[in-house]
């Protein structure tokens, strides 16, 4: 009844939250660089660079929220298998080398290309990364090529596993009925996709109109049905977790029906199920069926409003369970509120602060290396 | 050289060479932990809610306020079956008289502490093995490898672990390991007035402990989860959880 | 010429990354870890060798045997000495002998005694306000005077009360 535990606070959530973007933004950039499919040329780099961008954050809210960061390493000195959490050190790092090789690969011709035109200190960047070889030569491109189909084949998995490994976290906890799911990887994993397809029509909008360029309305089409089948696979999975809870009635439903109708009542059902699931379901049916009808225009709006309403979507759904799970008491005897401070050190302006770390970066990472332009129709 | 350096470190890729060694005595001590393997058992008709073991836990451990290594609630139930528990400052102070708003059909107090488990969920999930199980079949968390993660605070049913505010690593009961250690029994077990709280050691055949684990009708709390705890309970009742 | 060249530099990169993270593993790897099983060995010693704050229940007839002869005799002979002194460490300590605090107030009492639902019937409790009426002590006596229970029970041998007005000298 009167556990002393804190909460898991704001910044927490952060974590699923940046890791689904970097899975989905890597499912993305695969179906060019994998499946070939060249409506998606436009965007395959910047997915690729959007990914490592989100990656290299994905620590820092766990940091953030470690009473003691300076040990985070012996998650990695020590591991202990027994423990779902100890392998995230080797999923991470295996998903970062796949992901940092594929970029590094993708964009060799240009690293190679300004590590030879640009001035002075201007070009060391580029000649560290070119590793002293400035082989541009087709056969050897043809091989690149190949390694990267290879590595991007590779990175599905490992994507997969390193958010579906999240949802594991908290899906085999058993001492809390609203994780402990079988279907909270698959969840998480579905969402994690619609997150990511959402961030990059949402980025690629406002990127395209900053730099003046048009939007390819076949990129688009393209991305917007494959956010609406996985928007609808998400939705369902969700709902059909509440529903066979609900008509199992377990002990766990007597606690959990008061936490959805009072405690998230404003998170889980009218953000989670109405503005972000049932509004973007019907902005996206409109895309997808009366396509040949629309204007480009319109087209871009339905899916730019979709995809900033399902973003909500999957944030407040990471919310409802993180924050939510913790809001019952462990002997299921009692529900607590839960006020996010503002300024405390996992409060809502850290979390903010950690959610823009990841653009200011992927910011960078586009300065250094350009994913739009010339670049894609050689690559 | 660096032949050698990495040799030794392919060698400890693997830290675990447990069973191998036997830990025998204690350092300074004639303490061996692979002789003893206790119980706690919890006798409910018995607990007068005075809160005297909550005190002397939170001053024999350092716990922070408003924090328990062991707590105390009160279940209040009514002939229809509703119930209130309440447990005001972890049931430090003692209990004052509350007006549940409906006619007490019984009332009872429940002490609540770590369970022990032989079978833990929250030495399973710690990513680092701060937390571990001694042979003696307490559960001790390392505060100097513990990451602060609160992946145990979650994992464990029984609400027992905290991350303590100030050396901002997981905290729980010890069985108060220090005192039991040199032959003392946990603080709160001293503290009873009532002998409500029992403790004993299964390995000593003069104890009672033995009697009461291997004959009493026992309870544990949340059966179902299987962690298999080392706390029974005597004069349990179905609306404890 | 191989088109390869870039490709075995970043490998071999890699492989020295991963061999330079194993050498620096094992170096900062607490010797103990692992030693009786997957956890930080020393830790069970260290564990033990915290020092107890309360004292072993005979500790306190060591000096105060005529203390623990009245209590043994009478109704709080169950009753541990530091649940209501505070625990030996504050006493006995590395600068020698330190004045016990003395907890004297009525709500020490209330703690076991105030009648409650949930106490099992058979042990000895008191509505407070109730039972002030029966000595007629009046309900603003637990405002003045604290220490009211003591008028009439003596702390280490409580039963039989007596006669209210006689002031004891707690014993």
């Amino acid at each position: 009844m009167i556990e002393a535990f804190r909460y898991t606070f704001p910044t927490d959530m952060m974590y699923p939250y940046i890791t689904g973007l970097v899975a989905g933004a890597f499912i993305v950039s695969s179906l060019y660089h994998v499946f070939h499919k060249e409506e998606y040329a436009p965007i395959g780099r910047f997915a690729l660079l959007t990914s490592l961008a989100f990656l290299l954050c994905a620590t820092m809210p766990l940091l953030n929220h470690l009473g003691h960061p300076e040990r985070a390493m012996n998650i990695m000195i020590t591991p202990h298998f027994t423990s779902a959490m100890a392998g995230f050190g080797v999923l991470y790092s295996f998903y970062l080398v796949v992901l940092v090789l594929e970029v590094w690969l993708v964009f060799r011709p240009d690293i190679v290309r300004l590590a030879q035109t640009l001035p002075g200190w201007k070009s060391l960047p580029y000649r560290l990364l070119a590793l002293g070889v400035d082989d541009l030569r087709p056969e050897t491109l043809a091989l690149d090529r190949k390694v990267i189909t290879i590595l991007a084949t590779i990175g599905i998995p490992a994507a997969c596993l390193l958010h579906g490994y999240v949802g594991f976290l908290f899906g085999a906890i058993k001492a809390n009925p609203w994780w402990s799911t079988p279907l909270m990887p698959i969840i998480f994993l579905f969402s994690a996709v619609v997150s990511g397809i959402a961030l990059l029509i949402v980025l690629y909008q406002f990127v395209a109109k900053v730099r003046g360029d048009e939007i390819s309305q076949p990129c688009l089409r393209g991305l917007a049905r494959w956010l609406w089948y996985f928007q609808i696979q998400t939705i369902t999975l969700e709902l059909l977790e509440i529903i066979t809870l609900a008509y199992e009635r377990n002990e766990e439903w007597e606690i959990i029906a008061p936490l959805i109708t009072h405690q998230l009542a404003f998170s889980f059902i009218s953000v989670q199920m109405i503005l972000g699931s049932l509004i973007p379901f019907i902005l996206l049916m409109l895309a997808v069926l009366l396509d040949r009808y629309l204007h480009a225009k319109v087209r871009n709006t339905l899916t730019f409003t979709a995809s900033l309403l399902l973003l909500i979507q999957v944030f407040s759904m990471r919310w409802n369970v993180v924050i939510g799970g913790q809001m019952m008491s462990k002997s299921l005897r009692g529900l607590r509120d839960f006020h996010p401070e503002f300024l405390a050190k996992e409060g809502v302006l850290a979390a903010i602060l950690l959610f823009a770390i990841p653009f200011v970066l992927l910011y960078g990472l586009a300065k250094l290396l350009p994913p739009f332009g010339r670049a894609h129709q050689t690559s | 050289m660096a032949g050698a350096a990495i040799t030794v470190a392919l060698l400890r890729i693997t830290p675990a060479q447990a069973a191998e060694h036997a830990i025998g005595m204690l350092p300074g001590t004639n303490y061996d932990p692979e002789e003893h393997l206790y119980a706690y058992v919890i006798d409910i008709t018995k607990c007068i809610g005075c809160g005297m073991c909550v005190q002397a836990c939170s001053r024999e451990n350092k716990v922070p306020d408003h924090f328990f290594r062991t707590w105390v609630e009160r279940y209040t139930v009514s002939e229809q079956g509703e119930v209130i528990v309440d447990s005001p400052n972890g049931g430090k102070d003692g209990f004052k008289p509350i007006t549940p708003g409906f006619k007490v059909a019984k009332s009872y107090f429940v002490p609540k502490l770590c369970n022990h488990c032989a079978n833990t969920p929250c030495t399973q999930v710690c990513p680092v093995g701060a937390s571990y199980n001694t042979p003696e079949g307490v559960v001790l968390v390392d505060p100097k490898r513990c990451i602060g993660c609160g992946y145990c605070v979650q994992a464990c049913p029984f609400g027992s672990r905290f991350i303590n505010p100030v050396t901002k690593t997981a905290e729980k009961c010890t069985w108060c390991y220090h005192r039991v250690t040199k032959g003392m029994k946990p603080a709160c077990v001293e503290a009873c007035p009532v002998g409500a709280r029992m403790f004993g050691d299964l390995k000593n055949e003069r104890d009672p402990i033995r009697k009461i684990v291997t004959e009493a009708h026992l309870a544990i709390l949340q059966p179902e989860k299987l962690t298999k705890p080392r706390c029974y309970y005597l004069g349990f009742d179905k609306e404890i959880r | 010429m191989k088109h390869h060249r870039h490709l075995v530099r970043a490998g071999a990169a890699l492989i020295g990354a991963a061999l330079l993270f194993f050498v620096v593993r094992a170096l900062v790897m607490p010797k103990s870890f692992g030693r009786f099983g997957h956890f930080r060995g020393d830790n069970i010693a260290e564990q033990a060798a915290i020092p107890a704050v309360h004292g072993a229940p005979e500790a306190c007839a060591e000096c105060h045997m005529e203390v623990a002869e009245t209590k043994v005799a009478g109704k709080h002979a169950s009753v541990p000495c530091q649940d209501c002194h505070g625990p030996l460490a504050l006493h006995i300590t590395e600068a020698g002998k330190e004045q016990m605090p003395m907890h004297r107030s009525f709500t020490l009492c209330a703690r076991c005694h105030q009648q409650l639902a949930a106490r099992p019937a058979a042990f000895p409790q008191i509505d407070l306000m109730e039972h002030l009426d029966v000595v007629g002590a009046g309900h603003d006596a637990l405002t003045t005077n604290e220490a009211i229970c003591f008028d009439c029970h003596r702390p280490h041998s409580p039963s039989p009360a007596l006669a209210p007005g006689t002031k004891t000298k707690s014993r």
